[in-house]
């Protein structure tokens, strides 16, 4: 990097790490709509590998940390503070969970999912994701917990919610039958 | 084998099974398998994960957590601060290398390496003075006397040891 920075070298890597996992998130982007989820999967973890453990401290001193609205230390503790990072983080474990749906992996899909709700609560792609994960794994009140919560969130999207919903106790449906079959007698 | 690359650009050459203490690295792992390619790690330095790595490599094989884990697992892991007789003398490190494991056992999710950091230093702090406390971190005290005189008041009933 050209530009002279106050810390050079704290704020040299820093930046230079952040960007090297810009890069590899949009490789990655690419990858995802080219089809190809596991070459997808491979650099969304390398670029974690990047930002995570960046030092928060670095990322502060160069603007990219928001700042408390508040100096009170009580206060300004709780609050979460969300830097660039936790943003392209939170859009990562998002794109992660997409791939992992595409290759079925549910249980993974689920956790990605909510590694991005984790940085926001309000991302209703990962909502979603996380929702159909989960009935897909057979828990359906669990899905049906998260995507009737994304009805209330984002009622735009009411009509797909429902639809997935609909399809995931089919599922269940299915599945309680073919249980009761099994286990004749067994409540619940 | 897997191949790790750290800040330093150095390479090391580890069991699966040892790296696998590393939820960071084991998730890659099963996502998208194994490669020739080193997975780069530029936020631990090669002093650090030597470390590190002689953590894993005496664990490897335990039960790691699972990630929801029940809750009344992960009270009984916190409360203790009991920490074996290996991890004691592994963990006798000097402060910064102390700070430098604990840092790196959070970026590489190794959550009972943590815990052995993070108790150590609650055994460091156990039973001292602020004073005290202030002078092993080199921590500077920004009270003004009143406020001092004040939050010694409000804690007045936990003096008694």
């Amino acid at each position: 990097m050209a530009d002279i920075v106050p810390d050079p070298v704290i704020a040299n890597t820093t930046v230079h790490k952040l960007n090297i996992a810009k890069q590899k998130k949009d490789s990655a982007d690419q990858a995802f709509k080219l089809g190809n989820a596991k070459d997808a999967l491979k650099s969304y973890h390398e670029a974690l590998m990047y930002l995570l453990g960046l030092d928060k401290n670095a990322l502060q001193s160069l603007g990219m940390g928001s700042k408390s609205s508040t100096s009170d230390p009580t206060e300004g503790g709780k609050e979460k503070e969300k830097t660039e990072v936790d943003d392209i983080l939170e859009k990562i474990y998002a794109n992660m969970s997409a791939c992992h749906l595409k290759n079925q992996n549910w249980k993974r899909a689920a956790e990605t999912a909510g590694k991005a709700l984790a940085k926001n609560e309000n991302n209703y792609k990962a909502m979603f994701r996380k929702g159909k994960a989960l009935g897909e794994q057979g828990f359906f009140d669990k899905a049906l917990k998260v995507l009737e919560e994304l009805k209330k969130k984002n009622p735009t999207d009411t009509a797909l919610v429902d639809q997935e919903i609909a399809r995931l106790r089919a599922i269940d449906n299915e599945r309680e039958k073919a249980h009761k079959n099994k286990m004749k007698g067994k409540d619940r | 084998m897997v191949l790790l690359v750290t800040s330093d650009n150095e390479q090391f050459n580890a069991d699966k099974d040892v790296v696998e203490r590393s939820v960071l690295i084991k998730n890659m792992l099963e996502d998208v398998g194994e490669s020739d390619q080193p997975i780069p790690l530029p936020n631990v330095s090669s002093s650090v994960m030597k470390k590190v790595l002689e953590y894993c490599e005496h664990h490897r094989g335990e039960p790691l957590p699972s990630a929801d884990a029940d809750q009344s697992q992960d009270e009984t892991r916190k409360r203790t601060t009991d920490i074996s007789e290996w991890d004691q003398k592994f963990i006798t490190v000097d402060q910064e290398m102390l700070f430098e494991i604990i840092l790196a056992a959070n970026y590489l999710d190794i959550k009972s390496l943590l815990d052995v950091g993070c108790k150590t230093v609650a055994n460091m702090i156990k039973g001292k003075t602020p004073e005290e406390i202030r002078k092993l971190f080199n921590i500077v005290n920004d009270f003004t006397p009143e406020e001092e005189a004040q939050i010694k008041k409000e804690n007045e009933w936990a003096e008694d040891r």
